[in-house]
């Protein structure tokens, strides 16, 4: 009797098979996130200083404390959220988008396919590059070009005007396609019948997006949506080979001042009391914006 | 007539876009090929002598070769073993009874949510303390806490647009539900697992910080060779570009095999009752 | 398909997981004494029973390291010593090697190590000091012939901690042609003819100076240090506090950021150093304050389009005097190397006269740290631009190792203070950022 549950259990016949299925992720991720998250939990509560180990020493909620009322933090937390919004609006506009036109089967749509990924295959460290020689005031093209169609060079990275809006700009070039490349998988998975009868109602195209893919789709927007708002908030490589959180602090985000905390002040208490931090704000935010759109879709 | 207008300006809308994609990857290629003098002239040149002293110098100690594998090596085992965990989670979360559905999931997506500050210290002293490091095990491993909670709501969302039915027809013919799973709902499901697979890859492809600290010489991965060349005596754009020209190749190939399953729709033909 | 298969397929890919996991898991920890670098695998049957030894060193990514790289195995037939590099750009290298140090791990035999760190590092009793095998080997190694300012950026608390491997001063470059042009003979020896200097040759598309502004304690401050001292600006008071907003500072910070607002190339507030030895390159700029080992981009027609037409003097003076930089990265032995001696075996053969004159003499290496190198004929013919030899000598025998203060509060107070100054830059004003800074600079000093 037992072997043939344990058979019906393994080719997944038993209602409760499905703990077979979810026994190795759960497992995995157990291992390897546990101890990291408590070991940051515990050294946020101390001061540490990697260079000073002698003078480590418990002083319970003092990081948080300090990041209250530090300057540099609010500074960092502003900047990073002013990041988040304005690039995350623009890349699901434009990834959905881009991801509408390619399904259409347009001229040339085998080749766009391939090449639409280019900016998010680039290693990031290289995008940056690209662009800090694109940017650059005397010898980048895009002064050149502005100059060429009569309007004024920018000092682009250089200006703590433009920074922030140079390196948006970059971040939405380079994941705007990733965007497309969920909604178009999800534009794949949508059942004909629908709109067959849709269009046997009469409908055109407009009620048809607007009735019918929109909601069908929400699912895969919200996975963009939310894959890139954890991204954004741990946003790193470009900006630090761009601008390094210059001029000033302009630039400087979040993730970019935990960095600099730990890997270059060797500050590990303060920095762990960021990361938990940060780690907080994703969650509750996460949580807050799925909550969200449950109940409105 | 309008239905063609319509067309050629959608058209028109899709390739400017590209353009404005491809370009700057574009003007990183022409870079790879000019001299130092070349690269930051004034105006910028678009006509110039190509150089492949870039290419040689990037390939001439061998170890770029090496350090390649070790990005592709990495890359694939942690997209493989991120579907071979995440897809049977996702399976259980769309067809079985389970309490706690949406706390799982959301769990799940909160690993991927640490930031590098927060865990890489005590990432660091964990793989040193199991003599780990410079070992190609701890990438894959960290790299699949990227890669696993894509995985999971990318394919429970597909999962959840394929009906029952299809599976259940293949049942009463006979199949087990882990057939049924094999048979039918996996091949429909190939865009998803498409899009989720070139994902993982990219990420691991180009993850550069867990990497730089936990490589060593043997494990090195593509990034953090790239910004070797950033050196005390100037940022050698020429190698960069070249060397950043390579890195993107695989990926690129990845795609374009991956993008035959992409681009496969629906099939409900054969299969609808 | 049978049930058995069925199971199979199931149990296959979970299987396959396991088994891959603790096949990685045992190569890592058996293989790992075997293929760990630091392991010191014995020959077996070798009749003196030496053993070759395997160090690692993490080097910094430089064309002396590279081509010390391929002089590797002259030191292995010499010595029988094995040596792996782990190259890595200055920024992540120095964030990696703090970790290994941090955790006393063995990971690395020899680091290469920002003289900045010195003070830090031996206060944190993560370096093995070298003055006993310094002593055990005077003759060879001869520690005398390192320049002074760069030997002694290793020294605190009357140890010594590393030997210089590659160094630099400042100095003023100046494209003579443009000099020419403009009716200027000589180059300008104060502060006060810099700017005058500066002002003039701005004209027609071209400027008269670049500067670095991106902030960063070696980047803007490394060369805002020597406006600073130049006017008379002190890091510390005599309590230890810092007084980085006094009016000497403020005049300096004033003088530097005139000077690259209005007669530097425009995003010169955000120039790291390539982008300031870029402009020289081009031709684009008459003048640059930077690193001394520029002349070997500078001079080379590969890179540069004004080869032959550089001018090199000393920094100008302000009213306390002329401030030349002093920077230099040593190699160091960490505590937890267990290859001390033959650690040092090599760090002594990388800057000994030898190696260094090699590396100069087949490559560009404008950063030697032995007086003889510099005196040597070969290498006089070589980097024979002129005047650049003896500005740079005097600069190097001139430089105060505390240029920028080596306390080991000086990561946070120097960005802290490139901040204000690329601030300062972008703004205009000089005091508000500065005032800033130094309320923020304070509490790092309890």
């Amino acid at each position: 009797m037992r072997k043939h549950r344990l058979k019906q259990m393994l080719v997944l016949e038993t209602d409760n098979s499905y703990r077979l299925l979810i026994a190795p992720i759960t497992i995995f991720l157990l291992a390897v996130t546990v101890f990291p998250t408590l070991f940051a939990l515990y050294t946020s509560t101390q001061h540490y200083l990697l260079y000073e180990p002698y003078n480590k020493h418990f002083n319970g909620l003092g990081n948080y404390l300090f990041m209250l009322q530090d300057g540099r933090f609010w500074g960092a937390l502003k900047n990073t959220l002013v990041f988040m919004s304005v690039s995350l609006v623009s890349e699901m506009a434009l990834g959905t988008l881009l991801a509408l036109l390619l399904s259409r089967g347009s001229f040339g749509v085998g080749l766009a396919k391939t090449l639409f990924l280019l900016p998010t295959i680039t290693t990031p460290v290289v995008v940056g590059l690209i662009w800090v020689m694109l940017y650059d005031p005397q010898f980048g093209l895009i002064n050149y070009a502005l100059g060429k169609l009569g309007l004024a060079p920018q000092a682009w990275l250089a200006s703590d005007k433009t920074a922030i809006w140079a390196v948006i700009l970059v971040d939405i070039w380079e994941w705007t396609p990733f965007v497309a490349l969920v909604v178009l998988a999800g534009l794949q998975s949508l059942p004909v019948e629908p709109y067959e009868a849709a269009t046997v109602d009469g409908a055109g195209s407009m009620q048809k997006f607007i009735h019918l893919t929109l909601p069908l789709l929400t699912p895969y927007l919200l996975i963009a949506f939310v894959f890139r708002f954890m991204d954004l908030f741990r946003w790193f490589d470009t900006i630090y080979v761009m601008t390094k959180g210059g001029p000033g602090t302009a630039t400087e985000t979040l993730n970019l001042f935990g960095y600099l905390t730990g890997f270059t002040f060797m500050n590990m208490g303060y920095a762990a009391a960021i990361g938990i931090t940060m780690l907080m704000i994703m969650i509750f935010l996460a949580r807050y914006v799925l909550r969200l759109i449950k109940w409105g879709g | 007539m309008i239905r063609k207008l319509k067309n050629v300006s959608l058209a028109l809308l899709l390739w400017g876009m590209i353009a404005v994609f491809v370009f700057p990857l574009f003007w990183l290629f022409l870079t790879s090929l000019k001299t130092r003098v070349d690269a930051f002239s004034i105006p910028p040149k678009f006509i110039f002598t190509p150089t492949l002293g870039n290419y040689a110098n990037v390939l001439a100690d061998g170890t770029f070769i090496h350090i390649y594998f070790n990005s592709v090596k990495v890359a694939l085992l942690s997209t493989l073993f991120s579907l071979l965990l995440g897809i049977p989670a996702a399976y259980a979360l769309v067809r079985f009874p389970m309490r706690k559905k949406e706390d799982f999931a959301f769990w799940v997506l909160s690993t991927r949510m640490a930031p590098p500050i927060m865990v890489i210290l005590p990432f660091y002293l964990m793989f040193k303390e199991f003599n780990l490091l410079d070992t190609a095990f701890s990438l894959v491993v960290i790299y699949m806490t990227f890669g696993l909670s894509f995985v999971l709501w990318m394919m429970r969302s597909y999962f959840n647009s394929i009906p029952v039915d299809l599976e259940d027809s293949a049942r009463i013919d006979g199949a087990t539900r882990l057939g049924a799973f094999v048979k039918v709902t996996l091949p429909l499901s190939a865009p998803g697992i498409a899009a989720a697979s070139i994902f993982t890859f990219i990420m691991s492809w180009n993850e550069f910080l867990y990497s730089l600290i936990l490589t060593g010489n043997k494990t090195k991965t593509a990034p953090v060779a790239v910004t070797s060349y950033i050196t005390f005596e100037g940022i050698r754009w020429g190698e960069i570009a070249a060397a950043g020209t390579m890195i993107v190749l695989p990926v690129l190939v990845f795609g374009i095999v991956i993008q035959k399953y992409l681009i496969q729709g629906m099939t409900m033909g054969g299969v609808k009752s | 398909m049978s049930e058995k298969r069925k199971k199979k397929r199931m149990l296959l890919p979970i299987g396959l997981m396991v088994l891959s996991m603790l096949v990685t898991a045992c190569s890592g920890s058996s293989g790992g004494g075997a293929d760990n670098k630091n392991a010191g695998e014995s020959t077996p049957g070798s009749a003196s029973g030496k053993e070759t030894i395997t160090l690692t060193a993490a080097m910094q990514q430089h064309t002396a390291v590279d081509a010390l790289k391929e002089m590797l195995p002259e030191f292995e037939k010499q010595t029988g010593i094995k040596v792996q590099f782990d190259i890595l750009p200055q920024e992540e290298l120095h964030s990696k090697t703090e970790l290994a140090l941090a955790s006393n791990s063995d990971q690395y035999d020899i680091i290469m190590m920002d003289m900045m760190f010195t003070t830090q590092y031996a206060q944190a009793d993560w370096l093995h000091p070298l003055d006993d095998l310094i002593a055990a080997n005077e003759a060879s190694l001869k520690p005398d012939d390192f320049m002074e300012g760069f030997l002694s950026a290793f020294q605190t608390g009357g140890k010594t901690y590393g030997l210089p491997f590659y160094g630099e001063s400042t100095m003023l470059m100046y494209n003579k042609e443009m000099f020419a042009e403009a009716g200027i003979s000589e180059p300008p020896k104060t502060m006060e003819e810099l700017i005058e200097t500066a002002k003039k040759l701005t004209k027609d598309g071209q400027y008269g100076i670049a500067l670095r502004g991106a902030r960063g304690e070696g980047m803007n401050i490394y060369i805002w240090a020597g406006f600073f001292n130049a006017y008379g600006g002190k890091w510390l008071d005599e309590n230890g506090k810092p007084q980085i907003n006094s009016e000497e500072a403020i005049q300096a910070t004033q003088v530097y950021v005139d000077l690259i607002r209005n007669y530097g190339p425009p995003g010169g507030a955000n120039f790291t150093w390539d982008q300031v030895q870029l402009a020289m390159q081009q031709g684009t700029v008459a003048m640059a304050i930077d690193a001394t080992n520029f002349a070997a981009r500078l001079e080379n027609p590969e890179l540069s389009t004004v080869v032959g037409k550089v001018g090199y003097a000393p920094v100008p003076s302000g009213p306390y005097g002329s401030s030349p930089s002093v920077f230099t990265a040593g190699l160091v032995i960490p505590k937890g190397s267990k290859h001390k001696e033959a650690a040092f075996e090599f760090i002594a053969w990388a800057t000994g006269k030898e190696s260094q004159l090699r590396t100069a003499l087949e490559g560009m290496r404008a950063d030697a740290t032995r007086k003889s190198v510099w005196d040597d004929p070969s290498y006089r013919e070589k980097y024979n631009y002129e005047g650049w030899i003896d500005v740079t000598i005097e600069a190097m025998d001139s430089a105060d190792p505390d240029y920028r203060p080596r306390i080991k509060e000086w990561k946070r107070m120097g960005d802290r203070l490139g901040i204000a100054v690329s601030e300062a830059l972008a703004t205009g004003d000089v005091k508000k950022a500065l005032d800033s800074a130094q309320n923020e600079i304070e509490p790092y000093f309890k």
